[in-house]
């Protein structure tokens, strides 16, 4: 594996793993948790740029494939060729707190579910990032897009509330999106016959906006780095958008 | 083995054997998030605050019990004549059920000693705060722990004086926390 050839993304752009059809192979079946687990703790500590990758595949642990286990060796081979990156935080760009999100509308090709990507940056690197699969259907963009800003929301409260308790006192802090529909509906409490089934709890993301506890801003979906925890992109784009999460090639230092 | 070569063996009590209600009631003890520690890395960069670690040895060891728990004697080590006596523990020892909880009972006393406040949102968080003086961050991970502040003397003598209640190794500034 250490002489393997390094691959340039986490996964092949556009890939989606589908579902395995064939009973259960014990050992593969092992095999792939073995992987997939190691995967995942990488994941959570350093390496958000396999999250969408390690997330998805990990969906397929009861009963992986070949095709998923040679996928999650895939990743392997793209963490070899990128083992010197690290998180860096500039604590001279006196960047605040930021938040960029995304979804992924229906893009499960089995289940239908969209999926949803958020992070949020200080100090010009990720402090917190979250890829995974919504829980319930989303009927349109719009609501995969809500859903995904109001877990967004939560989390920006939360990180909030902790530097409040540690005596900082905060203006709003910018959430980044890519969807027009749901900073409206945010912004503005109506209900339309297209969203009023959404559900309540959604609806708490309105109460952040008017207290200014969170300020929503629209980017050009080209442009956003939260793409990156959302579906499988292309080599230019992902790397384009792993500068901008602070996943740096150490330069000097070492 | 750990990654530095040391070697390490230690007595452990077979928790499989407690039965739950009796040996033990909760068994969850709280740890910092990651991604707090990475928001408090990066909140340091920002701050350009001094960061000093440390870890507690064998820390289990310390935490105290709340339940009566007998254990046998060791194979091997039991008290030539006294074969057929059973131990009963005061403190905790690896492998119990409760360890962890007792450990970080303990700890959380011991902080608040030294006047140390735990965050609501995080659990993980110790906040230090005197008038007329400089605050320290405390982020605890089970027996790993990171001070940080603005003023290095004032992070200094809260860790020495945290020092002075357990053994700890020293890991001065570090390169890495919890193999981050």
């Amino acid at each position: 594996m250490l002489n393997a050839k390094s691959a340039s993304t986490p996964l092949p752009a556009g890939y989606y793993a589908t579902k395995n059809t064939e009973p259960v192979d014990a050992d593969l079946r092992s095999h792939f948790q073995t992987v997939i687990g190691s995967l995942l703790y990488l994941m959570l500590g350093t390496r958000p740029n396999i999250a969408f990758a390690v997330t998805h595949l990990s969906r397929h642990a009861a009963n992986p494939s070949q095709d998923h286990l040679n996928k999650a060796l895939y990743i392997c081979r793209y963490l070899i060729g990128t083992s010197m990156y690290s998180l860096v935080y500039n604590g001279g760009s006196g960047a605040g707190l930021i938040a960029c999100m995304d979804s992924d509308w229906g893009s499960d090709p089995t289940s239908r579910l969209s999926q949803t990507g958020f992070y949020l940056k200080l100090a010009d690197g990720l402090i917190s990032w979250t890829s995974r699969a919504q829980k319930t259907i989303a009927y349109s963009s719009t609501e995969a897009e809500y859903m995904a800003l109001s877990d967004c929301t939560r989390q920006v409260t939360w990180i909030r509330s902790l530097l409040g308790e540690l005596s900082y006192k905060l203006k709003a802090i910018p959430i980044c999106s890519d969807n027009q529909g749901s900073i409206f509906m945010a912004s503005n409490p109506v209900t339309e016959p297209r969203s009023k089934h959404i559900d309540i709890h959604y609806h708490g993301i309105h109460e952040s906006v008017a207290k200014g506890n969170v300020e929503l801003f629209f980017i050009d979906g080209a442009e956003n780095p939260a793409d990156l925890l959302t579906k499988n992109l292309p080599r230019e784009k992902f790397a384009k958008f792993r500068a901008q999460i602070g996943l740096q090639f150490p330069s000097g230092s070492i | 083995m750990k990654s530095d070569g040391r070697k390490k063996a230690r007595l452990v009590a077979k928790g499989f054997s407690q039965v739950e209600g009796l040996d033990f009631d909760q068994v969850f003890s709280p740890v910092v998030r990651f991604e707090t520690v990475r928001l408090m890395l990066a909140l340091a960069a920002l701050e350009n605050w001094y960061i000093t670690g440390l870890d507690v040895r064998s820390a289990y060891l310390y935490g105290k019990l709340d339940e009566e728990i007998y254990m046998e004697q060791p194979e091997g080590f039991a008290v030539p004549g006294q074969e057929r006596k059973v131990l009963c523990l005061w403190r905790a020892l690896y492998g119990l059920k409760q360890a962890g909880l007792a450990w970080w009972r303990t700890l959380d006393e011991s902080l608040k000693e030294l006047r140390f406040e735990r965050l609501k949102s995080e659990a993980g968080i110790f906040f230090y705060k005197k008038k007329g003086t400089n605050i320290v961050i405390g982020i605890i991970y089970v027996d790993n722990a990171l001070f940080c502040g603005p003023n290095k003397a004032v992070v200094d003598a809260i860790k020495a004086q945290f020092m002075s209640k357990w053994e700890c190794r020293d890991l001065g500034e570090p390169n890495e926390f919890l193999r981050m």
